[in-house]
């Protein structure tokens, strides 16, 4: 009743770490037949129907990517318009590149916050209010007529970039871990996919706006009505039409395995300790950050270089942040794929490999001096970057087993900090164009994957090296427990998880399956 | 591997396409090689600041005496073009209004004043009312001689050293104001009218 190992979205499973530890699930016969989808003893789904919209799980899908898309939306919405703001507002390259890095720093902050506000309110609330509080804001951009507000404007709408905490925590919450990692890769996917699509949706609204004849200045303050309305529509049809869990909405969250609640402290410890997250937070923040960078210049980099129009540049633009409907989850696949022959060694290989060739094609793209050249290197380079993002969380999973929350959510904090890092070091000053700034980005994106070489699990190898011998995936996971833990038994759900990981020894696996006493396919479902 | 070996191989034709790809065809008419033939002033004091939509500004153009080329010069001259420039000041920091002197490449003078026939030996002129679209910022005026197949070869302009200042309009309206009000609060409200009555139903 497994599915294989190594199936591609299987490498994600316990990716929040709160799912249970159980070894074995019933099927419950009442339960099958009041959902949709086939449920395990907890209700969560254990297949996903990407088309259907039934209670709750699917229907809980498409609420809360929906929402996430929404958010950012309406984050990079002021990215293509910024030609004719840049007018409206008297805005310096300074003013220009200071709001894209605030308008990426504050979510550091409300991502950390979200995890918190999701265990007291529930995803559900967590997601309402963010996605309402955030209106506001939103609508706040149409009223203000300096650089300065320009600026804290687009601080206070990147808060709701948080929406990815509630969105990933919603759909552990409703589907089964065995499928988790492809969930929340498509969910992640077409949520950034929105950085794209406002490229196309706000120059649209801006065009028909223009064209019922207002002047630019009052047409650009109006389109921006359209995300702020998306963001009260969503929060409205996430609390009417959402529930927390599979049984209904939340009376008090019940978790699972309470007794065994860790301690933050030590949960902290280890995450911080451990010199591969910092690799991999670095690593993120030259894939996500930079598509998050690139989401902020790409349309006015159009617009200018090329004098391409408002529209055209869009289009373009959002040709970039679209391609996360398939390169994300084709990162995770590519992952998946390598692991089966090669176990870990080949998904560091395949982060290695997509993320510094988005290097090389942003290089390209700061040099490219002819349009169809141009946007060729785009293409390659979105893809590539999002295709590294997906493989980055197909290896975040195996770095630690209790730190798995604190990492995940580490990671992607490193991402929005490397899209501060980058539009501050490259596309605030004057003193080189857009282009310039691009090929620097590029250079530095090839630079900073170099640290994945770095990373060495003992049980599986490096890049370079193989497995150390006689090391064991068990000995790695449970060194993050002290002896004193280890005798209460708080470390068996690292246990089952090395037993799982195997896995990620690849073909190797399969040979010393055929000597080891318990081969882990047989291993027996009730212990 | 083969994947990403086919990715890696890719990647290397991509590239050497790419440093094959030409690059964009030929340049406009220079700046430097056009005679300053035409002697522009403009109604506007240094320093004045005028309201877009509401201000007018007259602009004057006539052929330039003290020039050498003199007299006659004027005869290929068909048409004036009058053009509002960004002064250096407000080009600074901001890389999408520099000039340039190739002129199809330059970003200075974005806005067309006018385009009108030239008439040889009186002083031309115009007054204009300064468009609702164009931002706040210090210009300058320059107009352009065209021949007559649109090409241009000559200019005056009242210089980068004197420039008037214009206040755009905000675009802010009232209205705008209003509704962002309207539908923030309802946003709000929305939000605390769901969460009370879910709260009231949970405690009974």
């Amino acid at each position: 009743m497994d599915t294989e190992i190594g199936a591609p979205g299987s490498s994600l499973h316990g990716m929040t770490g709160r799912e249970p530890t159980f070894a074995f699930s019933t099927e419950d016969a009442a339960a099958a037949s009041k959902f949709d989808l086939p449920v395990d003893s907890e209700h969560k789904a254990k297949t996903i129907r990407l088309f259907s919209f039934a209670n709750p799980h699917m229907r809980t899908f498409h609420l809360s990517w929906i929402s996430f898309f929404t958010c950012f939306v309406s984050t990079f919405a002021a990215a293509p318009l910024v030609p004719i703001i840049r007018d409206n507002l008297n805005l310096t390259k300074a003013d220009i590149g200071n709001a894209g890095v605030a308008s990426v720093s504050g979510s550091i902050f409300s991502r950390l916050a979200m995890g918190a506000v999701c265990d007291l309110l529930g995803p559900r609330y967590g997601c309402a209010f963010l996605i309402m509080l955030a209106a506001p804001t939103v609508f706040c951009m149409s009223i203000i007529d300096n650089a300065a507000g320009y600026i804290v404007v687009r601080f206070l709408i990147g808060f709701s970039l948080a929406t990815f905490v509630s969105c990933q925590y919603w759909m552990s919450t409703m589907f089964n871990s065995k499928i988790i990692g492809t969930v929340n890769g498509l969910a992640a996917g077409w949520g950034n996919m929105g950085g794209g699509a406002t490229q196309l949706i706000m120059p649209l609204v801006y065009d028909v706006i223009r064209k019922c004849g207002a002047t630019p200045f009052t047409a650009w303050r109006l389109a921006y009505f359209v995300p702020g309305s998306l963001h009260i529509l969503m929060g409205i049809l996430v609390l009417t039409m959402g529930q927390d869990l599979p049984d209904g909405n939340l009376r008090s969250l019940q978790k699972k395995g309470d007794v065994n609640k860790d301690k933050f402290s030590k949960v902290m410890w280890y995450a911080v300790t451990n010199y591969r997250t910092w690799i991999f937070v670095l690593l993120y923040g030259y894939c996500m950050g930079v598509e998050l960078t690139t989401d902020n210049v790409i349309a006015e980099y159009y617009y200018d270089h090329f004098n391409l129009d408002l529209r055209v540049s869009g289009i373009i633009a959002a040709c970039f942040g679209m391609a996360n409907i398939v390169a994300r989850p084709l990162g995770g696949i590519l992952s998946d794929i390598g692991a089966r022959y090669w176990g870990m060694r080949a998904r560091l290989w395949n982060i290695w490999i997509l993320q510094t060739a988005g290097g090389a094609f942003c290089l390209w793209l700061g040099r490219a001096s002819t349009l169809p050249a141009s946007i060729t290197a785009m293409v390659l380079f979105s893809f590539c970057a999002q295709a590294a993002c997906g493989a980055i969380f197909g290896v975040t999973p195996f770095v630690s087993r209790r730190s798995l929350g604190i990492i995940s959510g580490m990671t992607g904090a490193g991402g929005n900090f490397g899209a501060g890092l980058t539009q501050l070091l490259f596309f605030t000053s004057s003193k080189y164009s857009t282009g310039t700034g691009l090929e620097y980005m590029g250079i530095m994106i090839m630079a900073c994957t170099l640290p994945v070489v770095l990373v060495h699990f003992p049980q599986w190898g490096s890049m370079l090296f193989p497995a150390n011998a006689g090391a064991s995936e068990e000995h790695y996971y449970s060194s993050e427990w002290n002896e004193e833990e280890k005798s209460k038994g708080l470390h068996n759900a690292s246990l089952k998880f090395a037993e799982n990981s195997r896995s990620e020894r690849g073909r190797r696996n399969v040979v010393e399956a055929t000597t080891a006493t318990t081969p882990p396919n047989n291993t027996p479902e009730h212990v | 591997m083969a994947r990403q070996g086919g990715v890696v191989s890719l990647l290397l034709v991509v590239l050497l396409l790419g440093a094959c790809l030409p690059a964009p065809a030929a340049a406009g008419v220079l700046l430097s090689t056009l005679p300053k033939a035409l002697a522009v002033t403009a109604s506007s004091k240094p320093g004045q600041v005028l309201h877009s939509g509401v201000d007018k500004l007259t602009v004057t153009w006539s052929l330039n005496t003290t020039e050498p080329a003199g007299a006659g010069a004027d005869a290929a001259y068909k048409k004036v073009q009058v053009k509002l420039c960004y002064a250096p000041v407000s080009q600074k920091d901001r890389g999408w209004r520099k000039s340039n002197d190739d002129l199809s490449k330059d970003k200075a003078c974005q806005f067309k004043v006018t385009e009108q026939a030239y008439a040889a030996g009186p002083r031309g002129s115009f007054e204009y009312t300064v468009a609702r679209d164009i931002p706040t910022a210090s210009y300058y005026v320059r107009a352009y001689a065209l021949d007559a197949s649109g090409t241009k070869v000559a200019y005056g302009q009242t210089g980068p050293a004197a420039a008037f200042d214009v206040a755009g309009i905000t675009g802010i309206h009232a209205s705008i104001k209003v509704a962002a009000g309207v539908f923030s609060a309802f946003s709000v409200a929305a939000l605390a009218f769901f969460f009370v009555i879910e709260n009231r139903k949970k405690n009974k």
